[in-house]
């Protein structure tokens, strides 16, 4: 099973490995920890426009608490300038020369 | 005609070029074997025989009036039922897809026709290459040759289990978390996840886009890189493409590692996700063979497990409801059950969440490049050997770690080749991986290790 570990970040650069060690506890995944009920999470899903038939509700919150279980864990607390991993470069979509 | 389906693609490519063996006679050889014992295993779920015999008889023609134009010329071979074929049906064993004939072929089967090969058909998957297995899609799930009570794994489940049962000796499978890897580590064959971006996916049926790479599985990596050769080049239809120059992968593969730095994340292994005790002995073995050719071998300190998995499986459920939202509003009863729970609670991400996962992805990239940076490669088992097919719990998604993953957060070139068999003559599997688009050194190392150990000589018995 998985389980917390201690300084593994000797290899890592400074800065590096200080993002990945943020805790959980928190910054934004903080909120993620609060208690949700089922009502909350099926309006959730209205909101996203999933208005399920009854079958599937239950399978939708049990689904979701697994998933918000591993939201919660990310890392927050980042400066500002952070990227995310996806950047636009838009010499991609340049038409190609005959 | 068994000997025949049990050729390498490189076997297979020098008798043709010698003129000793005709592509018509080794197609028909695949489709005997297919014909009489794929019942055994649902590999395949179309299969192309009247196409298939005409490509054969078109290159048997060409070959004989001009030589082959390459390794692959009269090559049989089989794609995931991912990569879209112009007038074949592409489903990826969904519902969803059941009447979905494409109009274009896919950029990977456009590049191996174009190297003269001979289409056989299309492989059973996972539905929409993730949620698996399921008995209640398109089709039943595919099983694995070496014990037909066991898993292939998944997602590109039929493509492992149709090459190793000899079926085909190449296909090409897609790889979003481990899903060429598992395959070929849980069918005893080699499979690589090239490099993000080497291989165009350019109508390759969409897992997670920030993740999915297309790839080829074959019995050995000498195999694996002559496809890799055909298959890789800068595609500008894919916004992912890389536009890189693509080296001689066949050049490559000299047999020599002596001098090669090998990095083991023992912490992964050790504590992490601790490994069986024979999947241990077999590793440890594997790398012996390793020290024995001249690497060295030392242990590498990596970002938690968890965390590559966190980053990759909230990205993924948010770019999947994104891809199937329209469907899971409108007849959600047309997901296989198991698909359906692992991407129904992706509309439910905020937006926040989703980029705090894509920053996350920055720095796991980051660290993986900078330990790669101090060895040459990285060595760990795939998986542990197949377990019996049987429903997985879908939370297990959200659940299971992956020794896999973590080199699709990071876009690296990892290789499953077979390291050996356990009491129940089940694979062993080694994972190889390789920094940023060195997918030479990959297959050299794998290559190097399979003409060293005698693994390649044993087949299963269907």
């Amino acid at each position: 099973m998985m389980r917390e570990f201690g300084d593994w970040s000797g290899a890592l650069p400074g800065t590096m490995a200080s993002a990945l060690q943020s805790s959980s506890a928190t910054g934004e995944a903080r909120a993620m920890t609060e208690p949700i009920t089922d009502d909350d999470i099926l309006r959730l899903a209205r909101l996203a426009g999933l208005d399920l038939p009854a079958a599937y509700r239950a399978e939708l919150i049990e689904a979701y608490g697994h998933v918000r279980a591993m939201v919660a864990r990310l890392p927050g607390g980042r400066p500002h300038g952070d990227e995310p991993a996806h950047v636009f470069v838009p010499a991609v979509f340049q038409p190609r020369r005959p | 005609m068994s000997e025949l389906a049990f050729l390498t693609i490189a076997e297979a490519s020098r008798l043709i070029a010698g003129r000793k063996l005709s592509p018509v006679e080794l197609t028909e050889a695949y489709l005997g074997r297919i014909a009489a014992l794929d019942s055994q295993l649902d590999s395949f779920v179309t299969l192309t025989a009247e196409r298939a015999r005409a490509e054969a008889k078109q290159a048997e023609t060409a070959i004989m009036s001009a030589g082959p134009r390459g390794p692959l010329h009269g090559i049989p071979y089989c794609l995931k039922d991912i990569f879209d074929t112009a007038g074949i049906r592409t489903t990826a064993m969904s519902k969803l897809l059941a009447d979905n004939v494409p109009v274009r072929d896919s950029a990977c089967q456009e590049k191996l026709a174009a190297a003269g090969g001979i289409l056989l058909g299309k492989n059973a998957t996972w539905e929409f290459a993730h949620g698996g297995p399921s008995w209640d899609i398109l089709f039943p799930p595919a099983r694995n040759p070496w014990d037909r009570t066991c898993s292939p794994a998944g997602s590109s489940s039929g493509s492992a289990a149709a090459v190793a049962a000899g079926f085909a000796p190449a296909t090409l499978g897609s790889d979003t978390g481990g899903s060429i890897r598992g395959p070929a580590a849980a069918c005893g064959i080699a499979g690589l996840k090239p490099t993000y971006g080497l291989v165009s996916r350019r109508g390759v049926l969409p897992n997670c886009f920030s993740h999915d790479h297309a790839g080829p599985l074959a019995w050995t990596a000498e195999d694996v890189a002559i496809l890799l050769q055909a298959i890789a080049g800068h595609d500008a239809e894919d916004p992912a493409s890389a536009d890189v120059s693509i080296p001689d992968y066949a050049s490559a593969l000299t047999g020599d590692v002596e001098g090669l730095v090998i990095g083991v994340p023992e912490r992964w292994l050790d504590d992490e996700m601790p490994l069986s005790a024979p999947t241990r002995a077999a590793f440890e073995a594997a790398l012996e063979v390793f020290r024995g050719l001249g690497a060295k071998v030392r242990p590498v300190t990596l970002p938690p497990l968890q965390q590559f998995d966190d980053c990759k499986r909230t990205i993924a459920v948010v770019e999947l409801f994104t891809i199937h939202g329209k469907d899971l509003r409108t007849r959600p009863e047309l997901f296989g059950a198991s698909l359906r729970y692992r991407i129904i609670a992706g509309g439910l991400v905020r937006a926040e969440e989703y980029l705090l996962a894509m920053r996350l992805r920055t720095d796991l990239a980051r660290s993986l490049q900078s330990v790669l940076s101090t060895v040459d490669l990285l060595m760990l088992p795939t998986s542990e050997p197949a377990g019996k097919l049987a429903p997985v719990p879908p939370a297990s998604l959200f659940t299971r770690p992956s020794f896999t993953t973590p080199f699709n957060v990071g876009g690296n070139p990892a290789l499953s080749i077979c390291s050996g068999f356990n009491d129940a003559k089940l694979p062993f599997s080694l994972q190889i991986v390789g920094r940023l688009f060195d997918d030479a050194t990959v297959l050299r190392a794998g290559d190097a290790y399979e003409k060293a150990t005698p693994w390649r000589s044993m087949r299963p018995v269907l």
